[in-house]
């Protein structure tokens, strides 16, 4: 699990999880440029696992991902799956797959 | 209900006819307050009254409101608010669009709450208000000056520095009544949509200069307003959903709406960031910090939003201009193809000097640039000039062009949809517009269909519900499939009425992005008055009907609502690749009449509807 601030490659039986620009500031980034995460992948693995693991480990992260009452995704952040929006070609429940690539970026806030 | 208005309004609406030099004031009721607020609640109202179907945007007896509200002056961040209400040049119909500053603060405090402007002027004229000394003078030493000489002349004539005066002008662009001229003041604020420059330049007032005022203001409930601004100022801080917003406004928008295939690249002819462009800098921190920079808040604001930057390099090297928005980011340079923020930094600030929207802007030039790429426009048309993605020297020269109707600038002075209609054959079929005749905030909607729908069915020029802010607490999901048709429609219908509230209290709408209960919890502080989340949601829903109601009787139908044939196309490549809107068009449109209650035959609100919004007076007159 290493956190290399530019993208590498993807080892065998890992997912990429690229956090883009604002949204590092909840991983202990700057809020700028991108972190990025290669998380292991076990059996069952979902989007919604992956991102729960990972979020895991960022308390601030966690509270701005997810809705308390719900446990659903919240409305501050936007899910990529294989620069996809969520729900195009994947939900929070489907499988993932090695080498699948997500990305999280900050909501649209407009102007 | 009280016989007294509450004492955070300054009590009345400055009326001014330009064609008799006759300017008197007008007293708000108690009712009319609670009824109406203020900004675009005013503003639709007065154009219901007052300005008939015959009287088109360019009839003196056109109204052009600048609208403050009840909570402008006061002490809530982003308190400066100018909304402007008219029938506007692009579509013939209503406008409402926004602008900050200080322009809000200031009329308030002269005593004022609204401005109306009626009639046409024997001869160029500026607005002075100072207390009560209101007067038309003069403006034939402004002619030919753009917003920031204009500005910067009033400040030497009537001696007078930074905040102590406010400009609102319409530059050279409002003077030649380009069709997309705009309303600009304080350095950098703009309300932009709809032409409404153009209305301000046919009735030949040059500006309006608003002396800050000495009047004071009073609110019921100091205490409570105090609190509840410190908790939302508190919430814009550190709430996930705002802290980037606090820190870079609107910055963050250009590699955020890439990632989604929104960023709208080269007229729509791409939505993959070109090779050699690295968007690491393009990042909020990079745009700022690439640039000497300082603050340049609004009224009472703390938020690290709006900054003024200099020129790193270039030819323009040294110059002062204002920090790009996301939308200057994206019309003065991705929709045109340049991606040298220094270049796209000084091309902004010359679209706002010259007083055209940045959107309108964006989507004209790089419509410019493809067709002549294309061999679509020739440059003989262009009077021997060359315009290639991506040269925004030339995009300034047709700038100059457009503003005083120059050559091929006069057919381009009228806007993107009539222009490409004027040129016709194939690239007509590349210019991105709406059937009404505006067009698309500074984005590709392709990837954002809900505000595609919400810019063809607005009744204001522009979007008319914008993208969703706590759409939880008016019982929509936190998140929708953005390519589900159904979703979408229910979302944008949802949802409305919430940004006619907020455009009404003479606010920022970028220090509203808190609950409604919140923002009510202010107003009732402000008023005294006891005002829910209910009334606001119902105040909103029937300012947006009434602005619907407005167009309807101004003959925009159902039939205009659609995107052009280009803004309404399939993205070739990028994130949103194959997602055809277009294809889905008339079952999302169903789905948002059923879901705000208007008839998708005529665009009416329903007669129930509008019994239910306390419009019942106008079912005689659209539905006989």
């Amino acid at each position: 699990m290493a956190t290399p601030d530019v993208p590498s490659a993807t080892a065998a039986g890992q997912v990429e999880i690229e956090i883009v620009a604002w949204i590092t500031k909840f991983v202990g980034g700057d809020g700028s440029t991108r972190k990025v995460y290669h998380e292991p992948l076990k059996d069952g693995d979902t989007v919604r696992k992956v991102l729960r693991r990972l979020s895991g480990r960022f308390p601030q992260l966690h509270k701005a991902l997810w809705a308390p009452d719900t446990g659903d995704l919240a409305e501050h952040i936007e899910v990529l799956v294989n620069d996809a929006v969520l729900d195009l070609t994947h939900t929070l429940e489907s499988p993932l797959q090695t080498g699948d690539r997500l990305a999280l970026i900050g909501q649209y806030l407009g102007g | 209900m009280s016989t007294t208005i509450p004492g955070c309004y300054a009590g009345k609406i400055l009326r001014v006819d330009l064609t008799n030099n006759h300017i008197w004031t007008q007293p708000w009721t108690p009712e009319m307050c609670r009824t109406l607020l203020g900004g675009v609640g005013l503003g639709a109202k007065i154009l219901w009254e007052e300005v008939p179907p015959e009287v088109h945007w360019d009839d003196p007896e056109n109204r052009l409101v600048m609208a403050t509200g009840p909570l402008a002056g006061l002490p809530a961040w982003g308190t400066g608010g100018l909304t402007v209400v008219t029938r506007g040049a692009l579509t013939n119909g209503a406008t409402n669009t926004q602008a900050n500053g200080f322009f809000g603060a200031n009329l308030k405090y002269s005593g004022y709450d609204a401005i109306v402007l009626q009639g046409r002027a024997p001869n160029w004229v500026y607005l002075y208000i100072r207390d009560d000394t209101v007067e038309l003078r003069d403006a034939s030493a402004l002619l030919g000056k753009d917003t920031w000489e204009t500005q910067q002349a009033l400040e030497q004539m009537l001696n007078l520095t930074g905040h102590q005066l406010s400009v609102y002008t319409s530059g050279i662009a409002g003077e030649n009544q380009v069709r997309f001229a705009a309303i600009h003041g304080d350095y950098g604020h703009v309300a932009s949509k709809n032409g409404c420059g153009a209305v301000m330049g046919n009735k030949r007032l040059k500006a309006v200069a608003i002396v800050r005022g000495s009047k004071s203001l009073q609110v019921t409930d100091p205490r409570g307003l105090w609190l509840a601004a410190e908790e939302i100022a508190h919430d814009l801080r550190f709430d996930p959903s705002t802290q980037s917003l606090y820190e870079y406004g609107t910055l963050p928008g250009v590699v955020g709406l890439s990632r989604l295939g929104a960023l709208p690249i080269k007229n729509y002819t791409t939505n993959v960031v070109p090779e050699g462009v690295d968007m690491d800098t393009w990042t909020a921190s990079s745009l700022r910090n690439g640039f000497d920079h300082r603050g340049h808040q609004c009224n009472a604001c703390g938020m690290h939003h709006c900054h003024t930057q200099v020129l790193s390099s270039g030819p323009h090297k040294g110059e002062i201009v204002d920090e790009p928005e996301y939308e200057g980011w994206s019309g003065a340079g991705w929709a045109t193809g340049c991606t040298n923020p220094v270049d796209v930094s000084w091309l902004n600030t010359q679209i706002d000097r010259a007083c055209v929207d940045v959107n309108e802007f964006g989507w004209l030039i790089g419509w410019v640039m493809e067709c002549q790429e294309k061999g679509y426009i020739t440059k003989e048309q262009l009077g021997g000039l060359e315009v290639k993605w991506g040269d925004a020297e030339a995009a300034n020269t047709l700038l100059q062009m457009i503003i005083r109707r120059e050559g091929f600038g006069n057919i381009l002075a009228e806007g993107v949809k009539r222009a490409s209609e004027i040129v016709g054959g194939p690239a007509a079929e590349c210019a991105i517009y709406t059937m009404k005749g505006d067009t698309p905030r500074g984005h590709d909607h392709r990837a954002r269909w809900e505000e595609m729908l919400d810019t063809c069915t607005g009744s204001g020029g522009t979007i008319d519900s914008g993208p969703p802010v706590q759409q939880t607490e008016l019982g929509q999901p936190p998140r929708i499939n953005p390519f589900d048709p159904e979703a979408v429609a229910k979302m944008v219908g949802g949802t409305r009425g919430r940004r006619h509230f907020e455009d009404s209290l003479g606010t920022c709408i970028f220090t509203t992005r808190t609950t409604l209960a919140m923002l009510c919890r202010v107003l009732s502080a402000a008023t005294g008055w006891e005002f829910t989340k209910d009334d606001a949601v119902t105040f909103g829903r029937r300012t947006a009907a009434l602005m619907r109601a407005f167009n309807v009787r101004c003959g925009i139908t159902p039939a205009l609502e659609r995107p052009s044939k280009r803004y309404g196309s399939v993205p070739v490549d990028g994130p949103a690749r194959g997602q055809d809107v277009g294809r889905n068009w008339e079952h999302m449109v169903r789905v948002w009449y059923d879901t705000v209650g208007y008839d998708p035959e005529t665009g009416k609100p329903f007669p129930a509807t509008l019994e239910e919004l306390g419009l019942a007076e106008l079912v005689p007159a659209l539905w006989g």
